[in-house]
């Protein structure tokens, strides 16, 4: 059974595939995520667009409509420079916690 | 939230369907593609992995739209559901509100039209005004002589500009004008234009310009008026054009008519022009002034040492009134008791206030408890106290327009009628200063008797409301009992104000002047008509006798010389014909009147007052005495002066005033004999044997007959006595008004407070009332609490009206601001309201059941 993601984790997870790519459409997304989770989490897919179009607010994102490769319309989606901002603070400070609960949980 | 991100959020909020049409879209190709990628093509397997695709677009709508702005409709839409359930409550708050913000905008109006909004010409802020000091320490504003103006133009290095004006009276087409003779750059420096034909140039000797607002109130806009020719002291001028609206000269007083600036001295203005300079780009005030203090000195250097300027003085002009300390020290009374009527309005509405949000703690402990934050249901009370306030700051804008137009309609009709012609008053039409007054006003309102109860109805414990107790523990008594008694404070400073000032009046009113002034009339006759004047009128039947005089009795106080050589005794003088004491019915005590061949010679003979020959002879007889007068430079230049040394008294008269009422009988008076041919004099005195204003038309006739323009004015000495009390009938009424207010106010206020106590104690009432009680006790204990915060807010007030009355003490010699009479009536009054406010909840009190109190739990 997959799990769910917790909601902030979901927003680092969009920023990171975005990252990688240069440009993609939700379903895209959506695909990514799992596979770059390894099929272990899984984005309920309906939560993804509240997610992304939170993010649209906040700027972190922008999105314009375009052509997919069999002719579809679609609204890509890329990282602004504020997105990467934030991402790169998201990551250092996931490290941080990691690295803490990793000292913590350390064998003696 | 970043700007940026508002602007996202508000561009969204205006093109929702596109969004909604746009996420639609997306997520349709989101199913079909997992449909697709499915091993076999499952439209419905795919929405199924879609989950919920409502709640997905519900969701995406929430991110972008404004909470707040929701939430807030919603406070809105309740509270206006709240308001339409009791409308009786929201038309006082907003009546209370409206009326106090009206009478506060109405002053503001003013002290905008005065001290904020700048004159409507080229660059007001880089406009001074100028004169210099004497050693004296006294300055005027109108003491440059022409010279002075050229050098000052030619030799400054300060001003690009320099403007002279010289303030001149006429009668122009029948209608007497206060106008300006301005020097020839006065319109293209300032920048003002003509609305009709041209304005003043330079090369201008016989032009005239009228104002706007003359020309629509004076003339009814006529345009013909323009290629007119008029007489003004006896040179004809045209009539050029009409200046544009909203200029009406730099200085206080609205200016109706402008004429050159020549070099012709006409008889009114002997040399006394006012100066105003536009500093140059980059010239500090400060620089100028000591620039010009160098003039200054450098052109009296010839003069009397007296006379030697010592500084310059720099006033900026680009108001009509300029803001100093001064000015708001003037203005402060006025102010704080406008500001004190609002603040108890606002006291009043916060009770009100307060008493609902109390009636409402069920709903308040309800929502506490199912979880709503108290900042949320502060918001939501102050939502709507601003829901009140804003129709309260429209009902107040027009209250505001009404009493500034009833106000001046009312001020012209009280007017003694002879002097409404000198009072111009400025525009007063709201502009964006106004409005936004009457906003941050309202908003301060809103805070002042929204906030302190919205903080205390949901200060609420839980543990009660759990319990479903929801007033046993919550007691406002101190915020409510602080209240009436400010209010009552506030009442009763206002009514001893207005007790004072009418008694004041009163006594003003009622004082003897000493002067018979029934029947006659002051008539200002231009100089070179004076003589022709004389005859005509002395030839007529009505006129029983005439007089000329130097200065006219009871416009201000008379001249001074200095007497005897004694430094500091000044005494008041006058130039006056013999008939001047049988006009006015002053008895010759001692000693005799002037003889014609003195009165014509103008001999060195003087009359003096009973209170004169007192203070410089005392036990001794003055008649025969010499009266020795120091030769002084002459500071009015055309102030009539002794031309002899000595003077030899020859009679004594009755004291009379002949200054001003509250500066009571003339401590000095000397009386100079001057005759019906004398020259300097400046008005004839008439005592007509029948009815005043007939007599003023026949006048009119008679004189206009000699020249257009030789009546300048005639005033009736009545009306000149009447002005002298017009202005404590003014300052009583708005006091009366506000403090009339203050006590209806506060009378709401107590009763709301008392009814308020009195539901709540029912309980105590009713037990009290089942233990034996009488309803005289029971009437007792609700008007003991009455009693105890009146006292209190009375014993304030009195205590603060002491207070203010040392300060205004010295200022109002005329008004005993200490009148016991107006103190214990002010404090009587409050008192009495009081109890009636509280009668009412008394009764209620009374009439409590025991029986069915008790049985209530």
């Amino acid at each position: 059974m997959l799990e769910n993601i917790p909601p902030g984790a979901l927003d680092m997870l969009i920023l990171r595939t975005l990252a990688r790519k240069e440009r993609l459409h939700g379903f895209e997304i959506a695909n990514a995520i799992q596979e770059l989770s390894e099929n272990v989490l899984k984005v309920e897919e309906g939560s993804l667009y509240p997610a992304l179009q939170r993010m649209l607010v906040k700027g972190w994102i922008s999105g314009e409509w375009s052509k997919t490769s069999d002719n579809r319309r679609a609204r890509y989606y890329h990282l602004t420079g504020a997105g990467r901002r934030r991402l790169q603070r998201e990551l250092e400070q996931y490290e941080r916690v990691t690295r803490a609960i990793a000292q913590i949980l350390k064998p003696a | 939230m970043t700007l940026g991100e508002i602007w996202r959020r508000l561009r969204f909020l205006f093109q929702r369907d596109r969004f909604e049409r746009e996420l639609e879209e997306e997520i349709q190709l989101h199913i079909q593609l997992r449909a697709e990628e499915l091993s076999e093509p499952n439209l419905h397997a795919a929405r199924r992995k879609f989950g919920n695709r409502q709640l997905a677009m519900d969701s995406s709508r929430d991110e972008w739209s404004f909470q707040w702005l929701e939430s807030l409709l919603q406070d809105i839409a309740y509270a206006a559901r709240g308001f339409l359930r009791t409308p009786a409550f929201a038309g006082m708050v907003i009546g209370t509100i409206g009326v106090a913000l009206g009478l506060n905008t109405t002053l503001f109006t003013i002290f905008n039209a005065y001290v904020l909004r700048p004159l409507q010409v080229r660059d007001p802020y880089s406009l001074y005004r100028v004169t210099w000091t004497r050693k004296s320490g006294r300055y005027s504003f109108n003491s440059f002589t022409r010279q002075q103006v050229e050098d000052l133009r030619r030799r400054n290095t300060v001003f690009s500009e320099v403007f002279a004006v010289g303030y001149t009276v006429a009668r122009i087409e029948g209608q007497f004008l206060l106008g300006e003779e301005a020097s020839g750059n006065y319109f293209s420096g300032l920048g003002v234009e003509a609305a009709l034909g041209r304005t003043l140039v330079p090369d201008d000797t016989s032009a005239l310009v009228i104002s706007h607002t003359a020309w629509i109130e004076k003339f009814g806009s006529d345009p013909s008026l323009v290629g007119k020719t008029v007489s003004v002291h006896g040179r004809s001028y045209e009539i050029v054009g009409i200046a544009r609206q909203g200029f009406a000269g730099l200085g206080e007083v609205q200016r109706d008519f402008w004429i050159p600036l020549t070099r012709f001295e006409t008889p009114l203005d002997p040399s006394r022009l006012q100066v105003f300079g536009r500093l140059k780009p980059g010239v500090m005030p400060q620089q100028a002034k000591s620039a010009l203090s160098v003039w200054a000195q450098r052109e009296t250097a010839d003069l009397p040492e007296k006379l030697r300027a010592i500084g310059a003085i720099l006033q900026s002009n680009a108001t009509t009134v300029r803001l100093t300390p001064e000015v708001l020290v003037a203005f402060s009374p006025i102010i704080a008791a406008f500001v004190l009527v609002l603040l108890i309005a606002c006291a009043n509405v916060a009770n009100m206030m307060l008493a609902r949000a109390i009636s409402r703690q069920r709903e308040i402990g309800i929502r506490l408890s199912l979880g709503a934050g108290r900042s949320r249901l502060v918001r939501q009370l102050l939502t709507e106290s601003v829901l009140l306030a804003l129709p309260a700051a429209a009902a107040g804008f027009v209250i505001a327009q009404a009493t500034i137009h009833y106000g001046q309609v009312i001020m012209f009709a009280t007017m003694p009628l002879e002097f409404t012609k000198f009072i111009r008053i400025l525009p007063l039409t709201p502009d964006a200063r106004v409005f936004l007054f009457i906003l941050a006003a309202a908003a301060v309102a809103t805070l002042a008797f929204g906030l302190a109860p919205a903080l205390q109805a949901t200060r609420l414990d839980l543990m009660y409301v759990a319990r479903g107790d929801f007033s046993a523990e919550y007691r406002p008594g101190r915020l409510r009992s602080g209240l009436v008694v400010s209010q009552v404070t506030v009442c009763v400073v206002l009514l001893i104000c207005a007790g004072v000032l009418l008694r004041g009046g009163h006594r003003v009113e009622e004082s003897d002047v000493g002067l018979d002034i029934r029947n006659v009339i002051d008539v200002r006759v231009g100089n070179p008509h004076q003589l022709q004047a004389v005859q005509r009128l002395s030839a007529q039947p009505w006129v029983e006798s005439l007089a000329v005089t130097s200065r006219t009795p009871l416009y201000g106080p008379l001249r001074t010389i200095s007497i005897n050589g004694v430094p500091g005794a000044r005494g008041g003088y006058n130039f006056v014909s013999p008939e001047y004491f049988s006009i006015f019915r002053i008895p010759i005590q001692r000693g005799r009147n002037f003889t014609q061949e003195e009165a014509n010679a103008e001999a060195a003979v003087a009359i003096v007052s009973g209170a004169t020959a007192r203070r410089f002879w005392p036990n001794q007889d003055a008649i025969g005495q010499s009266i020795r007068i120091t030769q002084e430079p002459v500071t009015e230049p055309y102030a009539k002066v002794p031309k002899f040394r000595d003077a030899r008294v020859i009679g004594i008269a009755r004291d009379v005033i002949s200054g001003f009422i509250g500066d009571g009988k003339d401590d000095t008076c000397v009386y100079f004999p001057t005759g019906l041919r004398g020259a300097g004099n400046d008005s004839l005195l008439i005592r007509v044997k029948s009815d005043a204003s007939m007599a003023r038309r026949a006048l009119e006739t008679i004189l206009t007959g000699i020249a257009p323009d030789a009546l300048q004015q005639a005033n009736p000495m009545e009306q000149v006595l009447a002005v002298q009390f017009w202005p404590f009938r003014v300052a009583f009424w708005i006091s009366g008004v506000l403090a009339g207010l203050a006590l209806a106010l506060t009378v709401s206020g107590i009763y709301g407070v008392m009814s308020y106590l009195v539901g709540q104690r029912t309980k105590e009432v009713g037990i009290r009332m089942a233990l034996g009680a009488t309803t005289g006790a029971v009437i007792q204990i609700v008007l003991s609490q009455a009693m105890k915060l009146s006292l209190c807010g009375v014993g304030i007030g009195v205590a603060l009206a002491l207070g203010v009355s040392r300060i205004f003490a010295s200022q109002l010699v005329m008004i005993n601001t200490f009148d016991d009479l107006a103190y214990i009536a002010g404090v009587i009054l409050v008192m009495m309201s009081a109890v009636a406010a509280s009668y009412f909840p008394c009764r209620r009190a009374a009439r409590v059941d025991p029986a069915s109190t008790l049985r209530c739990d």
